[in-house]
């Protein structure tokens, strides 16, 4: 009897609450899951940083990598003239020093369509201003922090420069590129159709050339020469550290 | 269908179901039968333990399934620094780590409890709960908690089983009540392996510098400078001003003056990736790149940690300091901030009384962490 009672609520209910259906409140608060995915290239090739494998430098010159990583900050999607902005992800670490490819997953992004992806290539001034004792122990900025510049290091491109191109280790020079301060901040704006639809995670591929960050006006970046970017009050570290940071928002894709 | 209804009729579903059967009956073989001793008696009423690190360091991200208590804390020192963890009862984890050589000791290797040798030099526990990528010299796990499980089974190490020690530990009124006190168990049964690691971890996570390390207090305090040998090594090992470069910070950076990453620096002198004796972080993650590379160890209370590297082959920070001004031995991985320094002597000797500046005798003798027995 009980039972009966119940059920006869419950159909009820279910009667009543159906005659108050509203079906244009359907889309409102609907997301789903996006992908960001980091490639590292160099030109069509992957980087393979922290491996033997050699690029090309310009004439008998090879090239490999032990580190490649920067930080990423405000991501977001954008649309109808970059008017309506979604947030996607507020700071993080892109790391690609032993792989290929760092994803960076969002749970809950708007479905919609948009026109393209926007963020910047190393830490915004106001976290940069703050140091690791600012934030918990495992945040990307508890770490990386780089007291002599007051700095958080933005990008870091480290490896060795092979100047015959005979893979032998007496043969190479070490390059250390470190990349930050306020002045090097760099905004990648990118645009393209980027449709995300019920029901079905999203998913960007974005490419960093590497090859791009150190190739401009028709030649490569002397590393023998200039081979590190430590000392603020060098103009040499300075000018090599701006060059790259330039060319690196050149060296970004989306496809 | 409005966005309520499912939720709201599925609740009367469940009403109806509740009242649907008042004869059911429990079936008994579903509940665990305790039978060892009841705790119940004695007070579970747990205080937060409060780190009072330095306002310098990042906040130390606690798991949420094993919080810092103060009778947590307790309970994982005396489990740190008792002998009932090994097979013989004659050593602790304190045996290789001891408060005054900053919980490390002293050795090369260490021994185990058979008198067998270990092949690395043990680390120093100071800061570790701010660690964030990998345990160990090589990284193999990445909890403390996880951690703590392995030297009571290791062969060379404490050479005990897990049931072995947790029976002692439940037949132990000590143990039985500190459990209870720590964790809130009704019964000792209740005492296991796993609760045991998280009393050890939140020890171990207690292990915070004082802050009154003489950098900490120069960078810090207002009040207080560096003498001019440590302010040379200081622009030095951070590479300021122009001075010298010892390229330190590159991998022991401030504030815990490691990076926590795994590199080589060169000590090894081999012909190729597959030749190291101890190919370290490469064993972990299969990775050729990766042989020969080792985490980056803190150089916070380095003065009283000799000797020095995974094997313990330097025995004095100069041999250290020489070892990085010559560059290293080359090798494909070498890590790229390795170079010949061309040092002077009075660099050197500067470079010395800077690391010196990151000595914390207040952490050491610090009463909290000392052995209770």
């Amino acid at each position: 009897m009980k039972n009966l009672i119940f059920s006869a609520i419950c159909l009820f209910s279910m009667l009543a609450f159906t005659s108050c259906d509203d079906d244009d409140n359907l889309q409102e608060g609907v997301t789903t899951s996006l992908a960001l995915n980091f490639n590292a290239k160099y030109n069509s090739s992957d980087l393979n940083s922290a491996s033997l494998t050699y690029h090309n430098y310009g004439g008998d010159k090879q090239i490999r990598f032990q580190r490649f990583d920067f930080y990423i900050s405000n991501v977001s999607l954008y649309r109808n003239g970059e008017t309506d902005v979604t947030e996607l992800i507020e700071i993080d670490y892109v790391n690609l020093d032993d792989k290929n490819v760092d994803t960076k997953n969002v749970a809950s992004v708007p479905i919609g369509s948009y026109d393209g992806i926007q963020f910047e290539l190393g830490v915004v001034e106001d976290y940069n201003n703050m140091s690791p004792g600012d934030f918990s122990s495992g945040h990307p900025l508890s770490t990386n922090y780089w007291a002599g510049w007051q700095s958080y290091i933005f990008c870091r491109l480290e490896g060795n420069l092979d100047l015959v191109g005979m893979g032998n280790l007496e043969d190479e020079v070490g390059f250390t590129y470190h990349m930050g301060t306020n002045d090097l901040l760099r905004t990648i704006q990118l645009s393209k159709p980027i449709t995300l639809t019920e029901g079905q995670a999203g998913d960007v591929d974005l490419f960093v050339d590497v090859r791009r960050a150190l190739f401009d006006n028709d030649e490569f970046w002397d590393i023998e020469s200039f081979n590190q970017t430590h000392d603020p009050s060098d103009s040499d570290h300075v000018l090599t550290a701006t060059n790259i940071m330039d060319n690196l928002t050149k060296a970004i894709s989306i496809e | 269908m409005n966005k309520f209804a499912l939720p709201f009729l599925a609740i009367l579903i469940l009403m109806a179901n509740s009242c649907a059967d008042d004869d059911q009956t429990f079936d008994d073989d579903a509940v665990e039968i305790l039978t060892g001793v009841d705790l119940t008696d004695i007070p579970y009423d747990p205080v937060a333990y409060d780190l009072n690190a330095p306002d310098s360091f990042p906040e130390m991200e606690i798991p949420a399934d094993n919080p810092m208590t103060v009778a947590g804390q307790d309970l994982g020192r005396h489990l740190f620094y008792d002998p009932i963890l090994s097979a013989d009862s004659t050593m602790s984890c304190s045996s290789c780590h001891l408060p005054s050589a900053s919980f490390t000791d002293n050795e090369a290797v260490s021994l185990g409890i058979d008198g067998v040798a270990g092949t690395r030099s043990s680390m120093s526990l100071l800061n570790i709960g701010y660690n964030f990528n990998g345990l160990f010299w090589d990284g193999r796990v990445l909890t403390l908690e996880e951690q703590a499980l392995l030297p009571v089974e290791d062969a060379i190490e404490l050479h005990n089983t897990w049931p072995n020690v947790v029976g002692k530990l439940q037949e132990s009124e000590m143990y039985r009540t500190k459990f209870r006190q720590a964790f809130g168990i009704a019964n000792s049964d209740e005492i296991t392996k796993e609760l045991t690691a998280k009393a050890l971890a939140q020890f171990e996570r207690s292990l915070v510098s004082s802050g009154n390390s003489r950098f900490d207090q120069v960078i810090n305090l207002p009040s207080e400078d560096f003498e001019e040998d440590e302010l040379m090594g200081y622009q030095m090992f951070f590479d300021l001003n122009g001075v010298n470069d010892a390229e330190c910070f590159h991998c022991h950076e401030a504030p815990f003056f490691t990076n926590q990453l795994y590199i080589n620096n060169g000590i090894e002198n081999v012909p190729d990736l597959n030749s190291f004796p101890d190919i370290g972080y490469g064993a972990v993650t299969g990775l050729p790149f990766d042989n020969g590379r080792f985490r980056v160890p803190t150089l916070r209370n380095i003065e009283f940690t000799a000797p020095y590297m995974h094997d313990g082959r330097f025995q004095t920070l100069e041999e250290v300091i020489e070892h990085y001004n010559s560059g290293g031995h080359n090798a494909a991985n070498l890590d790229t901030n390795m170079r010949e320094l061309n040092m002077t002597e009075e660099q050197k000797a500067a470079l010395l009384a800077f690391l010196k500046t990151l000595s914390d005798p207040d952490f050491m003798e610090n009463p909290a962490y000392q052995n209770p027995f």
